[in-house]
């Protein structure tokens, strides 16, 4: 039933529990303790006081009853009642007159000094003969118990009577009067009345050391009130009948004479008050009768009433505030846990779902983990082929390094034929510029045999007739000076073509020698290019090498991985069925803080749906990717596992004890 | 004037594209070009003096006298020394180059035309037709006129004289 109600109620009650219980306990244990001392404190007292007032009224009786006797004892008692015989017995004589002068004289002031309000005498018949109350002169007491007794020669005390001559409660004490004082008949009574005043007075005394409410009063085995109680105003002596716990454990006590019997106890008084009262059996003059005291608890018990109100008040506030503040701390509790549920919830609920998606993205996985491992094998072989091709690609390589450099080398010497033939061309211009100048040599002296030829022409034609044969001579030297001339012309015009040639030869083979210079130098970038080549082919050899390496990681990695899927994807099963562990857990949490209200349950968003896990589960199931035969052994782990809310959480243990 | 039966002498030479001829027998010499020494204060034309063996000779630019365009001497330049008449002394010509001596017939001669001959054309002899050739025939006295001779002597004295001339009819 407990574990139905809500965790604030739960948290409640246990707070209460362990805070207001102890402090209710240990007030109401102290509220006792103390009453019980106080109790006991009491009872003593009053047992002591109880105790001593029954001894000092018995004392008092026995005293007055003494007193009585030794009153009657008195020679002038006994004279006078002599004198009373003598008088024949005549009361209003003047002899008895002057003896009861005497008398008087001498016992009128033990009235005062004894308290008592009166002294009588009594003749042997019952008639008061003298008395310190002159009403009472005359009065025959022989119907009197008292006098009954006394006169057969016994100290007897009265029951309290109302004495119609003093017209008030009295008690008497009757002594005999012997004839020879302390011997001989009994002549007369010697009666001591003393008023219940008196012994109110005395029973009184000293109680206000019990108290401010203490009372003291004494009943008969009737219960029939003897003395006047002080907290009663209505009750009338000798007539009002207590009817208390007190009366009616004494009466049979009373009865039995059963001196020495005490009881003590708490009951209600006449007054209605419950009281703590000690009743005592008394004997006053030798009858038995109850001495009751009583105080009123609450005098007692005022200050550890008090105590207890505010204890009470006290435990009222913790408790009120045990319960506010555990509202709040179980509010406080509660709203996060309630929270944490419903996140929970939500959670649990989110991996479900999660895990089904990666059961599936890792069934995905292991599939395409399957595809690469086939292409990876694939890339492989493509892998040893491009190896096989880059050796080749390396030897080629090599090879057209080897002809670059021969073809450097022919250029260089062709380079080297350019130059001389450079130096070939200039020698031949060189010859061709000395041709030249021997040509202009031949020129000049041929223009100056023109000019000799002409002047020997004009010379021959001065000379007229005789000059003819001259002329002609002249004439074919001009002639031959002018084919001279023309030779020179033709020579040097030929020259000139060949200098001309050799210039534009000079020009080609520095152009050739340039373009040779090209070659060496292109030939030269191309041999190193070709050995960088090698040397990078050399490399690649080895980084295909490395990559054949690392592509049979890649391939154990594929096949790791395809297997680690499968786990993942068993994982996620695995997920599933903690989240709907969770889920249980949840809903228990729910039912522990809100107790059974499914309505709760619902708002924090937990309800029992189908566990979404089917993804697994035909991945579990599928026979694919048989490659990896990691399954049989993933399906024998132990995976599931019943998991109880107290497994997950350390609530109380004692939830099933309340 | 010397003059043969089949015609006359000429001396040919060149200014420029034109042919020119001297008649042979006022021809003295002809010789390559000599260093030339500039006299001051002469007219443009007269180049300055050479030494020809001993003899201090003026030199004339036939080239300038004629209005051409003034040319650098080269080693085909030539220098004709001339006789003039009515002066004692020989004058050097300056001309592009020298070819032959050609004799042309009178009947090769033709008159110079009538535009040339109205001012200073009296330099003109005649047109020689050889073949397809033209040949400018100079008439040296022409050339060379008296007040040529007079500014000559007046700026180098060489110690010649100057004869009224007489032209040939």
């Amino acid at each position: 039933m407990f574990s139905r109600l809500k965790l604030n109620v739960k948290l409640i009650a246990v707070f209460l529990l362990v805070s207001a219980v102890p402090l209710v306990g240990t007030s109401l244990f102290a509220f006792l303790s103390s009453q019980s001392y106080l109790t006991n404190t009491a009872n003593d007292k009053m047992e002591v006081f109880s105790s001593n007032k029954a001894s000092y009224m018995q004392t008092f009786f026995d005293n007055s009853l003494h007193r009585a006797e030794v009153l009657s004892a008195l020679p002038s008692v006994v004279r006078s009642l002599e004198a009373y015989d003598q008088t024949g017995r005549d009361t209003t004589s003047a002899a008895w007159a002057e003896q009861m002068a005497i008398i008087d004289e001498f016992l009128r002031p033990i009235l005062t000094k004894w308290s008592v309000s009166m002294i009588s005498l009594l003749d042997y018949e019952g008639n008061t003969i003298f008395s310190t109350s002159a009403e009472t002169l005359g009065a025959n007491l022989s119907q009197r118990a008292y006098f009954a007794s006394a006169r057969e020669g016994e100290l007897v005390a009265s029951d309290l009577f109302f004495s119609d001559v003093l017209d008030k409660n009295i008690f008497v004490f009757a002594a005999p009067v012997l004839s020879q004082g302390w011997t001989g008949e009994v002549a007369g009574v010697l009666i001591l009345a003393i008023p219940e005043d008196e012994i109110v007075d005395r029973l009184i005394a000293n109680i206000s050391e019990l108290g401010q409410t203490a009372d003291v009063y004494i009943v008969n085995s009737e219960g029939i009130v003897q003395t006047k109680p002080l907290m009663a105003e209505d009750l009338i002596v000798l007539e009002s009948e207590i009817d208390s716990q007190a009366v009616s454990t004494l009466s049979g006590h009373i009865n039995n004479e059963d001196w020495g019997f005490s009881w003590t106890g708490i009951y209600e008084d006449f007054t209605g008050e419950s009281v703590l009262g000690t009743a005592r059996v008394l004997n006053l003059g030798g009858r038995p009768l109850g001495l009751i005291i009583s105080i009123v608890a609450n005098e007692i018990y005022g200050e550890i009433y008090s105590l207890r109100n505010i204890m009470i008040i006290v435990c009222s506030i913790v408790v009120i505030l045990v319960i506010i503040l555990g509202w709040m701390f179980s509010v406080s509790i509660t709203k996060p846990i309630l929270h944490a549920v419903k996140s929970l919830g939500e959670g649990s609920q989110q991996i479900n779902a999660a895990s089904g998606q990666i059961a599936s993205a890792s069934q995905e996985l292991a599939s395409a983990c399957s595809e690469q491992a086939a292409s990876v094998a694939e890339t492989s072989s493509t892998l040893e082929e491009s190896s096989s091709v880059v050796k080749q690609t390396t030897e080629n390589t090599r090879q057209a390094a080897q002809l670059s450099a021969l073809a450097r080398n022919s250029a260089d010497k062709g380079n080297a034929e350019m130059t001389e033939m450079t130096g070939s061309i200039s020698e031949i211009r060189r010859s061709s510029e000395q041709m030249g100048k021997i040509i202009k040599v031949i020129d000049e002296i041929a223009f100056q045999t023109n000019i000799l030829a002409l002047n020997a022409a004009v010379e021959a034609a001065r000379a007229g007739e005789s000059g003819m044969g001259f002329a002609v001579v002249a004439e074919e030297v001009r002639n031959l000076a002018q084919r001279s001339a023309q030779a020179a012309k033709d020579t040097s015009a030929i020259i000139e073509t060949n200098i001309s040639l050799s210039q534009h030869g000079t020009e080609v083979v520095r152009r050739v020698a340039d373009a040779l210079g090209d070659i060496v130098v292109q030939t030269k970038k191309v041999s190193e290019l070709m050995n960088e080549i090698a040397a990078a082919s050399l490399e690649q050899t080895q980084g295909i090498t490395q990559i054949t390496k690392a592509i049979s990681q890649i391939e154990q990695t594929t096949q790791e991985n395809s297997a680690t899927a499968e786990e993942a994807a068993a994982s996620a099963e695995e997920l599933s069925a903690q989240a709907n562990s969770v889920k249980d857990i949840v809903m228990q949490l729910v039912l522990l803080v809100n107790g059974s209200n499914s309505r709760e349950m619902q708002k924090v968003g937990i309800v029992s749906s189908p566990i979404n896990n089917e993804n697994a589960r035909s991945f579990r199931n599928d026979p694919i990717k048989g490659q990896y035969n990691k399954q049989s052994a993933l399906s024998a782990r132990p995976i599931r596992k019943t998991i109880k809310p107290a497994d997950v959480i350390p609530l109380e243990d004692d939830s099933q004890q309340f | 004037m010397i003059t043969t039966a089949s015609g006359c002498k000429y001396l040919i030479f060149a200014l420029g594209n034109e042919e020119f001829g001297l008649p042979i027998q006022r021809v003295k010499e002809i010789i390559g070009m000599l260093t030339i020494t500039r006299v001051p204060k002469t007219l443009g034309f007269v180049k300055g003096v050479i030494n020809l063996r001993g003899k201090i000779i003026p030199v004339m630019d036939l080239r300038l006298k004629f209005g051409l365009d003034e040319k650098q001497y080269d080693e085909r330049t030539c220098l004709i020394v001339v006789e003039i008449a009515g002066y004692s002394k020989l004058i050097a010509l300056a001309v592009d180059s020298v070819s032959e001596v050609l004799s042309i017939q009178s009947a090769e001669i033709e008159a110079p035309p009538d535009f040339a001959s109205q001012g200073e054309s009296g330099f003109l002899r005649g047109m020689g037709k050889v073949k397809d050739r033209v040949l400018l025939l100079l008439d040296v006295d022409g050339v060379i006129n008296n007040q040529d001779l007079v500014n000559l002597k007046k700026n180098i004295d060489i110690g010649g004289e100057i004869h009224v001339q007489q032209t040939e009819a």
